[in-house]
């Protein structure tokens, strides 16, 4: 894919010049390592940490000496090292989680492993997501496609699927902490709406990016 | 010989994205060609579409669908079809910088540079350091080229860009309106890099400013975007292009009296300025339609004249 090795480059760029967002990376491994099963309840603060590390994007990029796909394949190369550096921490999560058994994550893994492999797919799913509908690059990526200034759809859905997202997790905290008892049959419910949202959200935008 | 950068009926047509603030713009058939060696002065009112034009050239706008139209030459580049080419032999510098605020000089050099073809990093720095942005040795807190460029001045960020542009090998240099946010101790440093960009007669360079007088010292030829319209709908055309001389040998200033003036006659008036103690008006040159006793108190104008007064308004 066009541009992948010049998007790892920028992330490093980043780094490079910003010593405080090594700071920010150390805070979310240890968050990552932690927390174990808990992890996708504090999602949305890794993900918003996360954030510290969007490179940069400008007009610039529109006047980079490439073709249009070329740019258009950079835009989805720089979406794709936030979902691996999402991945990342993800990964931290599990295999610490897993060896540790941190909060009991082995044996639920071991009591429900269908849940928590679901549960699992889910967070990525939404992560990809997440990225793909919220990052400048990928609204670029749309725009570049439509006129300038027309919506796009697929923006729309992930930005209303994002405020969903929020809205189930707060639910599912609530359930866990009062109805001990209902936890499965919440999750089945968010997880299968989560879980389509996504799917749909990501092969809508990989197939905008093959046109 | 083919001219360096040709621009052919280009037609663009942008629409506001507010449903309450409807507004359209378009590019009219704009054609105009920069030779090597040469500058070329864009000039044209706030809205006129200069602005516009250059977003067009550097392709910020694309050219897509039924209304957009025309052909962008960059030497034997298509800007359509052959993108890569045409994109990596222009430079720009621009009042609006398309680079991220949030990076400082140098990551912009070591983030962009390496995909414009023979960029040197090190010109990058000596650059940055001529410009007074780079100064070897100070402590890493007092360099402003490691400050992210939001905190630096407009005519800081404008040296930056231009530092780039120098830095890689490109043949046609974009300049959007520099020359007001630059200082005046640097100005003439600025000139004289324009001078040398293109004294080898290999490339050219394309300037749109307000200050018409500094455009006056340094343009070969002229650019004029004139606009037409309403708030709602506007449209941008190629008032004149062509040289300087041509342009002010088209037109006269008259001053005399007030009823002189206003015995002339109204196709001739370009614009006027009639008072108790002093009146003038532009007039287009048609020696034999001046009536005499006017003809010696006509006068060559100059450009900042001939703009002021077409541009403000006819006959007024």
């Amino acid at each position: 894919m066009t541009g992948i090795k010049e998007a790892f480059r920028e992330y490093i760029l980043l780094m490079k010049y910003n010593p405080r967002k090594i700071l920010i990376l150390i805070f979310l491994v240890i968050i990552s390592a932690v927390f174990g099963k808990y992890f996708s309840f504090v999602l949305f603060v890794a993900l918003f940490l996360t954030s510290a590390f969007f490179i940069p994007e400008s007009p610039a990029d529109q006047m980079l000496p490439l073709s249009d796909r070329e740019i258009r394949s950079l835009y989805l190369s720089r979406v794709w090292v936030k979902v691996i550096h999402v991945l990342f921490f993800f990964m931290i999560n599990l295999v610490i989680g897993m060896i540790w058994n941190l909060w009991g994550y082995r044996d639920l893994f071991r009591e429900n492993p269908f849940m928590v492999v679901l549960f699992s797919i889910l967070t990525v799913l939404f992560s990809t997501f997440f990225f793909l509908t919220t990052m400048n690059s990928s609204m670029r990526l749309l725009k570049s496609l439509f006129y300038e200034g027309k919506r796009s759809v697929p923006v729309l859905i992930g930005r209303i699927g994002c405020v969903l997202y929020g809205v189930v997790l707060l639910l599912v905290c609530v359930t866990i902490l009062e109805f001990q008892g209902l936890i499965d049959s919440v999750l089945i419910v968010t997880d299968t709406i989560l879980l389509l949202i996504g799917v749909v959200g990501i092969l809508s935008s990989w197939k905008i990016s093959k046109r | 010989m083919n001219p360096l950068f040709t621009c052919k009926n280009l037609t663009k047509r942008l629409e506001s994205k507010s449903e309450k603030d409807a507004h359209a713009y378009s590019l009219n058939q704009v054609s105009f060609s920069i030779e090597g060696g040469e500058v070329v002065g864009l000039i044209g009112r706030n809205g006129s579409g200069k602005t516009s034009l250059i977003n067009t050239i550097l392709g910020l706008y694309h050219l897509k669908g039924d209304s957009d139209g025309g052909e962008l030459r960059m030497q034997d580049h298509d800007s359509r079809s052959d993108q890569k080419e045409y994109r990596s032999r222009i430079g720009f510098v621009l009042t609006d910088t398309p680079f991220s605020l949030q990076k400082s000089p140098l990551e912009i050099g070591e983030t962009y540079g390496p995909f414009y073809p023979g960029f040197s990093m090190e010109r990058y720095k000596e650059l940055l350091n001529t410009f007074g942005l780079l100064t070897n040795g100070k402590p890493k807190g007092r360099n402003k080229a490691r400050s992210a460029i939001k905190n630096l001045s407009t005519g800081e960020v404008l040296k930056v860009q231009l530092a780039f542009a120098l830095s890689y090998e490109n043949k046609l240099l974009v300049l959007d309106e520099p020359i007001a946010n630059l200082d005046i101790d640097f100005r003439e440093e600025f000139y004289r890099i324009l001078r040398d960009y293109v004294s080898d007669e290999q490339h050219g360079i394309l300037i749109s400013s307000h200050n018409i007088d500094e455009l006056e010292s340094i343009s070969d030829q002229l650019l004029w975007i004139g606009s037409d319209g309403n708030a709602g709908e506007r449209e941008g055309y190629v008032k004149y292009f062509g040289t300087q001389e041509e342009l002010k040998e088209a037109y006269r200033m008259v001053e005399a009296d007030g009823d002189s003036l206003n015995s002339l006659d109204d196709q001739m008036i370009v614009g006027k300025d009639i008072s108790a103690v002093h009146s003038r008006a532009l007039v287009r040159i048609d020696e034999a339609r001046l009536p005499s006793e006017l003809r010696s108190c006509a006068r060559y104008s100059d450009l900042k004249e001939i703009f002021y007064y077409s541009e403000r308004g006819n006959g007024k």
